[in-house]
């Protein structure tokens, strides 16, 4: 037979003889699996109709229920033995054993022993132990509830009288700990106080304050609706409360003034599932939009939401709960506030500012020295490789994989810090160039491929001269000054500006004649780089004239 | 109607130092399958080799679900199922097999047998 599996579950549990609660194990029962299944399975197992056994079985119970029920033993092989048995007060004497046995017999049970191939199998089964213990628990949470004990019972209140009463009956219920696993039903909005993080007292709604309570991590609130004759009644299912190991935290009830038209109160505030505090500065990517909650009073009747000068996108706007996005652009300060009537009141106005500590922003890109602009399209050479210099901040977290190329093209960053980025491009090719951080792309740029209108083979010290490779180099004569005549296709397109090099100033280029002269300043050797459309076509080395300097060919 | 006895025995009960008179149920016999077999032909009028078969064929269903964590339910006669016993824990971290002392099988009667079992007639006997 396959090797079974059994699954021992912990869960939180009450013990009642130790006064505490803990994580309790039991065996799960998968399932149970009805008489006419296990039936199915024999019958298709053993290739003997259903029917047949069903009859078999009927009979064998009979019989066993026979033999077990007038105090014999009845042994399946393989299986077990089943017997009866009986639990009674044990008596002082013999005569009072038979007198008093009606009074001293608790049960008659029947007992099965497992058969010892059965034991041997269970013993081979492998035993797993999973639990369901919910985050954050802690056997230093006992819950304790003063005042009035909630229990399941008590809430089995016909709910057809009325709503249901249970919390709002009890006006308040104060508990400690990890949890509370109950449900009741109030007539009331709820509310939850509990000290925070801070150490500081809080209250909230707890219709609207589920998002904030859990942002502290405090607490979670499994919060559900019934329908019932017609009407929708809200319950608590579960409350669990969350790294609050001896902190009370305190149920209850009160009747929500009606809401009035006026400047909003906001009591609390919670960015991107982070809570906020006036004056904190929150991480941001550039681009992205935010998720602004806001709880407090009066947001019904607020119409509009202001972080800044940007006008929030509400989705959600209720008495003490309103939901808003905006895309912080630049970093800085945010005055998060709601408007009324033209209305702002200075006190209810959240100063949220946006940085970038954690964020990432660019502010230039370069390939091959030429820069490259966000949002604007780039000449390239398909093929050709690319020194690419990213300046920016928070460029340290990035990696190739926030950046997308066109096909084809490879990217492999050289030096990294948190301010710079060197990278290169292999095998340009055509199409977008993007850095995405958190699926927001925080610098786009289009590569286009273009072919250059000319290109440069090689050249000549004089004009009928012999034609030199580009790797030779070129000594400057009397002082600096040198003569060079281009060989090549598409030249006459070429002007001065075609023509630039470190220390190295161009006097006149020749479109007819294709003489390019210029002047190398200093001692040092340099290069005379020749582009066109963008793309460099040739590069020749200009070294300082020696006196033995012997030209290769004058051709004169 | 079943009929059992109760014998009463004089031991030593060890937690109050004692000696006091048990009860226990009297085993008459162990009824082996075979035994079982042929009362349950006898009074079914269902051949033994099929009886025989079938019970081997249950058995094996029986045990399969069992070993794998189900209930199994035996119509009439009752449930079968794993039970086990395991030390609580105080936190999530502590918990790991080392705490499952004991698992075995138990066996819940049926309501019918339940109600079987409240109409025995009981006597006693020294």
């Amino acid at each position: 037979m396959k090797k079974g599996q059994i699954n021992i579950n912990y869960a939180p549990r009450n013990i009642a003889i130790l006064n505490k609660e803990a994580l309790v194990g039991q065996a799960d029962r998968y399932s149970t699996i009805e008489y006419k299944a296990i039936v199915a399975y024999a019958a298709k197992a053993a290739a003997v109709p259903e029917s047949s056994i069903e009859m078999a079985m009927e009979a064998i119970f009979d019989a066993m229920n026979y033999f077990v029920l007038n105090g014999h033993s009845v042994q399946i092989p393989n299986l077990g033995t089943f017997s009866i048995g009986v639990r009674a007060k044990s008596a002082a004497s013999e005569q009072s054993f038979q007198s008093d046995f009606a009074e001293n017999l608790r049960n008659v049970k029947i007992n099965f022993l497992p058969d010892p191939e059965l034991k041997q199998m269970l013993a081979s089964t492998s035993i797993k132990t999973t639990s369901e213990v919910p985050d954050g628990y802690s056997s230093a949470g006992v819950i304790s509830v003063s005042g009035a004990m909630f229990k399941r019972g008590d809430l089995e209140v016909p709910i057809n009288e009325g709503l249901c009463y249970a919390l709002d009956q009890v006006t308040a219920l104060e508990f400690k700990g990890s949890r509370l696993v109950e449900k009741f039903i109030g007539e009331n909005p709820v509310f939850i106080t509990f000290i925070n993080a801070d150490g500081d007292e809080v209250e909230y709604q707890v219709t609207a304050a589920r998002a904030i309570i859990q942002a502290y991590d405090a607490i979670s609130i499994d919060m559900r609706w019934i329908k019932n004759n017609n009407a929708s009644f809200r319950y608590i299912k579960k409350i669990e409360l969350k790294n609050l190991k001896a902190a009370d935290a305190v149920l209850y009830t009160k009747t929500l003034g009606t809401p009035v038209a006026g400047v909003p109160a906001i009591g609390a505030l919670v960015v991107d599932g982070v809570a906020a505090v006036p004056g904190a500065t929150l991480d941001y990517v550039a681009g992205k939009a935010v998720k602004v909650q806001i709880f407090g009073a009066n947001l019904a009747a607020v119409e509009n939401f202001y972080a800044g000068a940007t006008q929030m996108e509400v989705s959600t706007a209720s008495i003490g709960y309103a939901e808003c996005a905006f895309t912080p652009v630049n970093s800085g300060n945010y005055p998060i506030f709601g408007k009324y009537n033209e209305e702002q009141d200075s006190t209810n106005v959240y100063n949220i500012s946006f940085g970038q500590a954690g964020g990432t922003s660019i502010t230039s890109v370069t390939a091959n020295n030429d820069p490259l602009v966000n949002g604007g399209s780039t000449n390239i050479t398909a093929g050709s490789s690319y020194s690419i210099a990213i300046l920016g901040s928070g460029l340290g977290e990035l990696t190739a994989a926030n950046f997308t190329l066109p096909q084809g093209s490879t990217l492999s960053i050289t030096s990294q810090s948190d301010t710079m980025i060197a990278a290169t491009i292999s095998n340009a090719q055509a199409g977008a160039f993007k850095v995405t951080v958190d699926e927001v792309d925080i610098f786009t740029a289009t590569l286009v491929a273009v072919t250059p209108a000319a290109s440069v083979t090689g050249y000549k010290l004089t004009e009928s001269g012999a034609t030199q490779s580009l790797s030779t180099s070129v000594q400057a004569e009397d002082g600096g000054a040198f003569s060079i005549f281009l060989v090549g296709t598409g030249l006459d397109s070429l002007t001065d500006d075609n023509f630039s090099g470190n220390n190295i100033d161009i006097s006149e280029y020749d479109a007819e004649t294709h003489n390019v002269v210029g002047t190398l300043n200093g001692s040092s050797s340099s290069n005379l780089i020749i582009t066109a459309s963008s793309t460099t076509i040739g590069t020749i080395t200009i070294v300082p004239y020696t006196d033995d300097y012997n030209p290769i060919d004058t051709g004169n | 109607m079943g009929n059992i006895k109760v014998r009463g025995k004089m031991q030593r009960v060890a937690v109050i130092n004692q000696n006091r008179v048990l009860a226990r149920a009297v085993r008459y016999s162990t009824v082996k399958q075979n035994e079982l077999v042929s009362y349950a032909a006898s009074s079914s009028h269902i051949p033994e080799s099929q009886l025989r078969a079938c019970t081997l064929a249950m058995r094996e269903a029986i045990a399969y679900f069992v070993l794998n964590g189900h209930h199994v339910d035996l119509g009439k006669f009752g449930y079968l199922g794993v039970r086990s016993k395991q030390k609580h824990a105080n936190d999530a971290e502590q918990i790991n097999s080392n705490l499952v002392k004991r698992v075995t099988i138990g066996y819940t009667p049926s309501v019918e047998i339940k109600n079987a079992i409240a109409s025995i007639r009981i006597t006693t006997e020294v």
